[in-house]
Order: C-alpha cells, then sequence, then structure tokens
C-alpha cells in the first residue's frame, strides 16, 4: 500500500480530494474577503457559501466587485485580506490544487478561433488533467445542446451562444464542481438566453456549485438559490430561501444601488 | 502531457493561420532569389578563377626560356578555393580579394571580378541566405513571437487557460516552442519550395557541390548541420524576444511596435552603433605617414644594396653583369634586403594592422549586444567565408610564394629555367588548417547564442509570473 502511495502520489491527493469533496457540504466561500488596489478598496469583507447544486448571484453596477470577486476565487489576483476557497482549498495558498475543481465561463468565451469545438473542447479538459476521448467530447457537446454541425467547425465561424455553449460543456466535461459563470447572458439573443439557462439549469442539477456574475434579474430569479447585490466593493444585501422567493428583486436592486435599503 | 497538449494546440493553431502562408510565401521568395544569386556569386568567382589559372599557365609555358632571376619576375595567380558554404554566405569574401598575384617581389591582392559578370548582384546587392534569415526572416520571427501572450489575453483565451491547474511558466515554455517548432516548418518549407523553384542551385555544379568538392565532404556536412542550428536557435531567440515584448505589454498593438523597435535598435541600429562607439577615442592611423616611411626605408635599403653590390665588384665576388650566378654573396645581399624589405612593410603596416586588431577585439566583445551580428559572424564561421580563414589563405600563399621562390632559386643553380620546370613546382593548394579549433570556436558562439537565448527566456518567465491576468 505504500509502495502504491509513493509511486501514485498525485493519484492518491486527487483520490483524497476526492473524498473530501464527497463530505464537503460547501463548494465555493468567501472568507472576509477583501481586495485592495493601493488605495482603492475593490472588495471589502466579502462572506459568501455555495453548497453543491446551489447557484448563487451576484449583482451590482460596474466596480461594484463581481469580477473581482470571481478574479479572486480563480487566483488571477491574491487578496488583501482573508481567504478564498473551492473545495476546501485555500485558492491564494494552493492555486494549481483549487484549480482541479474549478471551471469557468467568462462573458465573452473566447476560445482558439482555429480550432474546431470539439479541439477547443478536449484541449481545455486536457489541461485540467482529465483524458476526453473523441466521442465523449462529442456527448459533451451534444448534453449542453451544440447543434451536432458545429462540432467540427472553427470556432471562429460560431455564434457568441454556440460559444457560450462551448464553454458551458468544457465546465461540465471537467468534471469541475465548482463553476464560475461571469455575466454569461451579457449579448445573448433571448432564444439563445433561454438555452443557456436550460444548460445551467441542468449543471446544477448535476450537483454542481455555481457562482454567477450577471446583470440579468429575470433569469437569476429561476435559476437562483441565493443572491447578493454588492455596491462599491461590499455585499449590501443578501437574499435566499423564502425571503428570496417572496421579494421584488428589481426593486430591491434599484434601491440597493440608489442606497436606500441594505437589507442584511 | 498537458504541457504537450499546449505545444501541439499552437503548433495545430500555426498549420491553420494565415501568416503562417505569409511566412512561406515572403520566405520563398527571398530564398529563390538567394539561393540564385548565392549560385551566381560563387560560379561566377569560380570560372574567374578557372580562367585566370588556365590563362597564367598558359603565359609561363609560353614564354621564351630565360634566366631565373626573370622567371621569378613572372606573376602567378594564387587563387582562394571556393569556402565551404560560399553560396548560402558571402561573409567577408564579398569583400576580401579571392586570389593574389606574387612574383619575386610582390603578394597582392589581384583585381577581382567585374560587377558586370553579376548581374543580378548588381541590380539588387548582396542578398546571400544568412541575410535573409539574419534580417527578413528575424523581422517575421519577432512579429510571431508579438502576439504571444498580449494575443490570448486580447481573445480572452489566458483567463480560460489559467482557471486551470496550469503553471505560469511550462504553459509559456510550451506556447514558445509550439511557436518557434510551427515557424520553423514553415521556413522549411519555404526553404524546400525555393529549392524547387531555384533548380537546386545550391546542390548544383557552382553552388554548394562547389565547396564540397573543395573540402572534406564530412566537413561540409558538419559546417552545414552547424549553419542549419544556429539559424534555428536565432529564430527561436527572435521569436522568444518578440514573446517577451508580448509579456511586458497588454495588448498586440504595443507589443508588436515594441517588437519592431526593437528589432530595429538590434538589426540595424546597434552594428553600426558599436562601430561608431568603437571607433571613437581611436581613430584609424592615417596611412600617409606609414607609406612616407616605407617610401624612405626603400631609397634606404636601395643605397645599401648598391653599396654592399660596389663592395662584391670590389672584391671580385660578383662575376659578369645583368646575370645572377650562384655566388654567395648575391643571395646574401638579396636574403638581407628581403628581411629589411618585410621588416620594414610590417612597421608601416602595424599601426593599421594594431588599430584594426584592437577594432575587431572591440566589436567581436560588443557585437554580443546584438543577435544578428553574432548570428552573422558565427554564419561566416561555418560557412568559411570568415576572416580567419582569409588569414589562413594569406598565411599559406605567403609559404607558397617563400617555397616558390625557394625552388626557382634552385632551377637558379642550372642558370636557366625551362618553363616546363613549371609542373615540378607544387601548384598552390589551400588546405583547411586547424578545423578542431575551429569547431571549438564555433562552439563556443553558438553557447553564446544559446546563453543569448536563455537571459531572455529568464526575463519572460520573470515578468510572465507576475503577468496580470485580469
Amino acid at each position: 500500500m505504500l509502495h502504491y502511495c509513493i509511486n501514485n502520489l498525485n493519484a492518491v491527493k486527487r483520490m483524497v480530494a476526492g473524498l473530501i469533496e464527497l463530505e464537503m457540504d460547501t463548494m465555493i466561500e468567501a472568507v472576509g474577503l477583501t481586495k485592495r488596489y493601493g488605495d482603492h478598496l475593490a472588495l471589502d469583507r466579502l462572506d459568501l457559501t455555495v453548497q453543491p447544486g446551489e447557484v448563487y448571484a451576484l449583482f451590482g453596477g460596474n466596480g461594484a466587485g463581481k469580477s473581482t470577486t470571481i478574479n479572486l476565487f480563480l487566483g488571477f489576483v491574491p487578496p488583501s485580506a482573508g481567504e478564498a476557497r473551492v473545495v476546501g482549498i485555500d485558492v491564494a495558498a494552493n492555486p494549481v490544487e483549487a484549480k482541479r475543481h474549478v471551471a469557468y465561463v467568462a462573458e465573452n468565451v473566447m476560445l482558439y478561433g482555429h480550432a474546431t469545438a470539439r479541439e477547443n473542447l478536449q484541449y481545455f479538459v486536457e489541461l485540467s488533467g482529465r483524458r476526453l476521448s473523441k466521442t465523449d467530447a462529442y456527448g459533451a457537446l451534444e448534453a449542453l445542446g451544440l447543434p451536432t454541425e458545429a462540432f467540427e467547425r472553427q470556432v471562429r465561424f460560431l455564434s457568441k451562444g454556440m460559444r457560450q455553449k462551448c464553454g458551458l460543456a468544457i465546465a461540465f466535461a471537467k468534471g469541475a464542481s465548482a463553476l464560475f459563470l461571469d455575466e454569461p447572458f451579457s449579448g445573448l439573443d433571448p432564444l439563445a438566453a433561454t438555452e443557456l439557462q436550460q444548460a445551467i439549469a441542468a449543471l446544477k442539477a448535476n450537483g454542481k456549485a455555481i457562482l454567477m456574475s450577471t446583470h440579468d434579474l429575470f433569469r437569476a430569479r429561476v435559476l437562483a438559490d441565493k443572491v447578493g447585490i454588492m455596491r462599491c466593493g461590499r455585499l449590501v444585501a443578501k437574499l435566499e430561501g423564502e425571503s428570496l422567493r417572496v421579494a421584488n428583486l428589481e426593486q430591491l436592486y434599484v434601491e440597493t444601488m440608489a442606497g436606500k435599503s441594505v437589507p442584511a | 502531457m498537458r504541457y504537450f497538449t499546449i505545444f501541439w494546440l499552437e503548433l495545430l493553431q500555426a498549420t491553420r493561420d494565415v501568416r503562417a502562408g505569409l511566412v512561406i510565401a515572403v520566405a520563398s521568395l527571398f530564398f529563390v532569389v538567394a539561393f540564385t544569386q548565392g549560385n551566381e556569386r560563387v560560379g561566377v568567382t569560380a570560372s574567374a578563377v578557372a580562367v585566370s589559372t588556365a590563362k597564367n599557365r598558359q603565359a609561363w609555358l609560353a614564354q621564351p626560356p630565360q634566366n631565373p632571376h626573370g622567371a621569378a619576375h613572372f606573376p602567378v595567380l594564387l587563387a582562394k578555393p571556393t569556402a565551404p558554404l560560399a553560396s548560402l554566405v558571402a561573409g567577408a569574401d564579398g569583400i576580401l580579394p579571392g586570389h593574389l598575384v606574387t612574383d619575386a617581389h610582390r603578394l597582392l591582392p589581384a583585381k577581382g571580378t567585374s560587377a558586370a559578370d553579376a548581374p543580378f548582384a548588381q541590380a539588387i546587392g548582396t542578398l546571400d541566405t544568412a541575410f535573409v534569415i539574419g534580417v527578413i526572416l528575424s523581422l517575421l520571427a519577432v512579429l510571431a513571437g508579438s502576439d504571444l501572450v498580449a494575443g490570448e489575453k486580447e481573445r480572452g483565451t489566458l483567463r480560460l487557460t489559467f482557471a486551470n491547474p496550469v503553471r505560469r511558466n511550462r504553459w509559456l515554455l510550451a506556447k514558445i516552442a509550439g511557436r518557434t517548432t510551427g515557424f520553423l516548418v514553415a521556413v522549411t518549407l519555404a526553404a524546400s519550395l525555393a529549392l524547387m523553384i531555384a533548380g537546386g542551385v545550391v546542390l548544383g555544379p557552382s553552388g554548394l557541390y562547389e565547396g564540397m568538392a573543395s573540402s572534406a565532404p564530412n566537413d561540409v556536412m558538419g559546417r552545414l548541420g552547424g549553419f542549419l542550428f544556429l539559424s534555428a536557435i536565432y529564430l527561436a531567440v527572435w521569436i522568444t524576444i518578440g514573446a517577451a515584448c508580448s509579456v511586458f505589454s497588454a495588448r498586440v498593438a504595443s507589443a508588436t511596435l515594441a517588437a519592431v523597435v526593437l528589432w530595429i535598435a538590434l538589426v540595424v541600429i546597434a552594428p553600426r552603433a558599436v562601430a561608431t562607439i568603437a571607433e571613437l577615442g581611436d581613430p584609424i592611423p592615417a596611412t600617409s605617414p606609414a607609406r612616407m616611411a616605407i617610401r624612405v626605408e626603400e631609397v634606404r635599403l636601395r643605397r645599401q644594396q648598391e653599396a654592399m653590390v660596389e663592395t662584391l665588384k670590389a672584391s671580385g665576388g660578383l662575376k659578369g653583369a645583368g646575370a645572377i650566378t650562384t655566388t654567395e654573396g648575391p643571395a646574401a645581399v638579396r636574403d638581407i634586403i628581403d628581411a629589411a624589405a618585410a621588416r620594414a612593410q610590417a612597421k608601416a603596416d602595424a599601426p593599421i594592422a594594431n588599430w584594426r586588431e584592437r577594432q575587431l577585439t572591440k566589436l567581436d566583445a560588443f557585437g554580443c549586444i546584438s543577435p544578428t551580428s553574432l548570428y552573422f559572424r558565427i554564419a561566416a564561421g561555418f560557412a568559411g567565408t570568415d576572416g580567419q580563414r582569409h588569414h589562413e589563405f594569406l598565411n599559406q600563399a605567403s609559404a607558397w610564394r617563400s617555397a616558390f621562390l625557394e625552388r626557382l632559386n634552385r632551377l637558379e643553380d642550372r642558370g636557366i629555367a625551362e618553363f616546363s620546370d613549371y609542373p615540378s613546382v607544387a601548384p598552390f593548394q589551400f588546405k583547411e588548417t586547424a578545423s578542431q579549433r575551429i569547431w571549438i570556436q564555433q562552439s563556443a558562439s553558438v553557447a553564446t547564442m544559446l546563453c543569448m537565448w536563455l537571459i531572455i527566456l529568464l526575463l519572460c518567465f520573470f515578468r510572465f509570473k507576475h503577468y496580470d491576468l485580469r
């Protein structure tokens, strides 16, 4: 056994991480997360948790701190204070290990234009350390609703909606337990946005923990289990469960942005 | 495995990118011109030397019998054989004389071939393969590298990539390796295409074949291998310089601008700046005092010679006027005068020679600032068109001249030189010497180029570690 452990240290590490993941209630967690750029406070003591099968929607105007939050969870910038944890792993302390459990879908999913949708999928999944056969790649693209004829088309010829679906297919195929979506509905036509919403719902049903920044209140109401409204780097409103179900999200958002209401 | 995937995708992208086609088209065009001109240059030189040598031999054999002193005044042509890779790299051979004329008193550069004999070179200037790689392809390489990171950032793929468990430096290394391999594959295709279009001029009878015929084939293949390896490293250096510009910029436009500015600085400005700086405070010595010194010395020697001959005549040592005999006396006079003349010449040439030596040392030392200067120097070394080979030629020509005169002196013993004896005087044959030393020097130079690459890579790694992925 010891011999096996020594020879397969990385595999053992992943196995242990997997076991921890099974036991884990909290997939995404921010504890007093703070980011300061010089004198500018971009994020101020953010606390949030996302459980498996939950969607946490972050609202806020430009510069509210939504993208900074995602950047901190992806390890793109180090925190000034606090911790961003994914599957219990501190991202700043162990970014490579934390990113094994992470998938990211940007506002504009930009893939390698000269490679096909399938090649992009296989490439990004292999970056996460997994091998994916051609058949599995087709399966993942199909599961996220990409038309069959687009599988072997170079990505530069795909529409934005199709590229977003590719991005979600990558997240799905990676088997990541924590997903970070940065304004995924931005710029999509209603049909494409609805299809994307269904794809996100499928991932949620699959047990993924999703942290999403968005301006789309309507879709957030349908998808989200928790909602946070940010202003000037602070989480100024937080809704979940019954309070979220009964809230007038649009009115609350407008009032919060205007600084009239600051719910707990 | 995942870093090989990064490398592979980079290569795959290159095969589908329109820029790869552009590189192939531009490189093919210039390679065709360079190969054609290289062939023309080598062919013209080789045929000119062959014609001159044949004419020289005919003239020797057509002479009426005369005394050996007259024979010693017959101008003999000493030709430098074609350098192993002369058709690829013109090097110093483009400006140094290819053959010399010698007689009893002279060892001078022969008149070069007429520019009219090489109309292509006359029309567009010297454009050899080393120039295509050193200047044209280096520009394409630096441009190819300049969007390596900034392009990924601008397209948004950088964030998606680093949302995965990927280590920054390994990713960068895989990307640079992929981009470099793609570029080199494109250049190889272009060179192959050019070979097909230009009809094998490099390997043809006047091209590389000429070099191979004049050297050991193994040596030529080694030199060719060295040249190709050096060229690959050199282009990798430029792609990495482009990547460094990219790592220091957030946008492709600024990275490209920085790459072009750096290319102009290192390829166009640096070599001239280094030469100018090397001359500052150490201007070239005026030649007129040296020439005057030689003239004064010549007059002094002539007077000395006349005095010695008078003394010999008075003592009865010199018999008959106008004919040199085997008497020891005149030979001794000639040796003394020759040695004194050589010393005077060396003394007169010393300031210029020393200055040139100092300049070369400085240029060698500061030449490393620019990869292009370094590349041209090493490429000429591999090709055999460098100054060192030329100096060896001069030394061997000088030694052969001494041996030739010695031979005539021996003919002198018979009183009359029969010019059918000419074949018995071993013709001049240049031998590639000190090949081991050349290889050590070349290896050290290539190692310098590799160090340059490593330093730029480390700079990229250091910067990319702190690159803003937001």
